[in-house]
C-alpha cells in the first residue's frame, strides 16, 4: 500500500491476497501450536516480564475504583456487620447474664443445703475453719479433706465468686490460698472484651490488682473480671471482681487497676470446693506453706493439719 | 505536551489500546467492551496510507495476545488483525469516500466479520459456542467509530500530522 497510486479504488489484489495468506497460515500454525501441543507455553511465561507494565497501567484505574468503592461499601456492610455482631453479643450476654445468675443462685442453694456434700453436683461445700489473713498470706483452713476427695489445686468459689485454691490437704481438712495472697496470680479475662489479664492479690481481703497491664490496655471501672480458664487450674467463668480504680501515671510502665473481689473472701462460712481440671500437676509452686494459719482451737482436725505443718 | 511525531502517536494509541483491553469492565459490561486495538488499527488504516501494513498487523496482533495473556490462543489477535487490516486495505478508497454515517456501518460488519472469524477460530479450538452476548462487541465497537474517528482526527491536527 505504499505506492502512491490514488486513482485506483481496490487496492491491488494479488501481492497483498499473498501476504494475506502467508500472515493468515502463520497466525493458524501458531494457535494450533498453541491448542495441540502448547509450546508456546513458554514464550508466554517468558514475555510475561514484557507484558508485566501494560498490565500494571491497566490494573491501576481497577485498583483506585476498588480501593475506593471497598472504602464504600465497606462502610456499610461494617455497619451492618457491626450492628448484626452487637445484636448476637447483647443477647449472648443477657443470656450469660442469666445463666450466671442462675449458677449463682445454685451455688446458693447448695449453700442453703447446708454442710453435706451434693450427690448431684460435682461441688463439696465446705464449713470454713480458720481463716489467716495478713499481710502476706492470705489462706483459709476448711473442713473437708482428702477423705471427701479434696485435691491440691481444688478450686474454692463461694455464692458470689472465686475464692482460691487448696494448696494442702490434710485428711480431714484443706488449706487453701485466697486470691489476695500476694503469692497468688488467678489467668483473668475481662468480661466486656476478652481482654487477658492476670489478677494477683494485694495481701489485703478486700482488693485485688492487675499485673502488668499495658498502659492503653482497654480496661474501665465496672469491668467485670472472670477466670478465663487459661492456665489449667480455674475452670472458666468464674467471677473474680470488678474493676474499681484505673490508674495510667505518666512514668509508670503499666497501667495500675484495683479491683473488689466479688466473693468475700475473709468472710465466708461456707465454700463450694469444685475438683480440679483433670490431668494437670500443681500450677503454683508454694515452697512456703501457710505459716500462720490460726486455727479454730476445738477443731481437732484443724489442729491436727495445723500441728502436721 | 505536544506529539510531534506521528509515529509516536501511532505507538502510544497502540499502548492506550493494549491497556483499555486490559482494564477489567465490570461483570454486567463486560461483552460491551469494544476491540479497542481494532479500532485503533482500523483509523490508522484508513486515515494514514503506509502507517499499517499486513505485517505490522501481524506483530501487533502478537503484541495483543502476548499481553492477554491466557484465556486465547496464542496467535489469535494476530490473525484477526491481519484479516482485519486486510480488509480495509481492499476497500480502504471506498471506505475513505464514504459519509461518516456509512462508514460507521461498514465499520461494523467488518467488526462483526471480525466477530465471526473469533468464533470459527475458537470453535476449531474445541472452545465451544460463545454466548449470545458475545455479539455485543462489534455492535460496541461500530458505535464508538464516530467518536474515535473525530477525535483521533483532532488528535493527529494537534500532533500536526498532516493526513494524506
Amino acid at each position: 500500500m505504499n505506492s502512491p497510486d490514488r486513482a485506483q479504488l481496490f487496492a491491488k489484489g494479488a501481492d497483498s491476497t499473498l501476504a494475506l495468506l502467508v500472515y493468515a497460515a502463520a497466525a493458524i500454525a501458531l494457535m494450533v501450536l498453541d491448542r495441540k501441543w502448547g509450546y508456546l507455553n513458554d514464550v508466554r511465561a517468558g514475555s510475561q516480564s514484557l507484558a508485566q507494565p501494560i498490565w500494571a497501567l491497566a490494573e491501576l484505574p481497577a485498583k483506585i475504583a476498588d480501593a475506593s468503592q471497598t472504602y464504600l461499601t465497606d462502610r456499610a456492610e461494617l455497619a451492618e456487620k457491626l450492628n448484626a455482631q452487637a445484636e448476637t453479643a447483647l443477647r449472648q450476654s443477657t443470656e450469660l447474664l442469666a445463666l450466671r445468675a442462675q449458677a449463682a443462685e445454685s451455688v446458693r442453694v447448695r449453700a442453703l443445703l447446708g454442710d453435706e456434700p451434693l450427690a448431684t453436683s460435682k461441688g463439696l461445700i465446705a464449713r470454713v475453719l480458720s481463716v489467716d489473713l495478713d499481710r502476706y498470706s492470705q489462706r483459709i483452713a476448711i473442713a473437708r479433706g482428702a477423705r471427701d476427695g479434696v485435691l491440691v489445686n481444688s478450686v474454692l468459689i463461694d455464692e458470689k465468686g472465686l475464692l482460691g485454691q487448696v494448696t494442702e490437704v490434710g485428711a480431714s481438712t484443706a488449706i487453701a490460698i485466697l486470691l489476695s495472697d500476694v503469692n497468688h496470680r488467678v489467668p483473668a479475662e475481662i468480661v466486656r472484651n476478652g481482654l487477658r489479664v492476670y489478677v494477683v492479690g494485694l495481701g489485703r481481703d478486700a482488693a485485688l490488682a492487675l499485673d502488668r497491664m499495658a498502659l492503653n490496655a482497654d480496661i474501665k471501672i465496672g469491668d467485670q473480671l472472670q477466670t478465663s480458664g487459661l492456665g489449667g487450674v480455674f475452670p472458666a467463668g468464674l467471677p473474680i471482681g470488678h474493676v474499681v480504680s484505673v490508674a495510667r501515671a505518666d512514668g509508670d510502665s503499666f497501667a495500675q487497676a484495683t479491683l473488689i473481689p466479688a466473693a468475700r473472701l475473709g468472710l465466708s462460712k461456707l465454700v463450694l470446693v469444685l475438683p480440679p481440671r483433670p490431668n494437670i500437676g500443681p500450677v503454683f509452686d508454694l515452697r512456703r506453706a501457710a505459716p500462720t494459719i490460726s486455727t479454730v482451737p476445738n477443731t481437732p482436725a484443724a489442729s491436727a493439719t495445723a500441728a502436721s505443718r | 505536551m505536544r506529539i510531534r511525531n506521528e509515529r509516536t502517536l501511532f505507538l502510544l494509541l497502540i499502548l492506550v489500546a493494549l491497556v483499555l483491553q486490559r482494564i477489567p469492565w465490570p461483570e454486567s459490561a463486560a461483552a460491551f467492551k469494544p476491540w479497542f486495538l481494532g479500532l485503533v488499527v482500523a483509523y490508522f488504516t484508513l486515515e494514514v496510507p503506509g502507517r499499517i501494513s499486513l505485517g505490522l498487523a501481524f506483530v501487533l496482533g502478537l503484541c495483543a495476545d502476548l499481553v492477554t495473556g491466557v484465556g486465547v490462543l496464542f496467535g489469535e489477535h494476530a490473525f484477526r488483525l491481519t484479516i482485519l487490516v486486510y480488509v480495509l486495505l481492499r476497500f480502504r478508497y471506498r471506505l475513505r469516500f464514504f459519509p461518516l454515517w456509512q462508514q460507521t456501518a461498514a465499520i461494523g460488519a467488518i467488526f462483526l466479520n471480525d466477530s465471526v472469524l473469533t468464533v470459527w477460530v475458537r470453535m476449531l479450538g474445541n472452545y465451544g459456542w460463545p454466548p449470545a452476548r458475545f455479539w455485543f462487541a462489534p455492535m460496541t465497537g461500530m458505535l464508538v467509530w464516530p467518536i474515535l474517528f473525530l477525535s483521533l482526527d483532532h488528535l493527529r491536527q494537534l500532533a500536526r500530522v498532516r493526513s494524506i
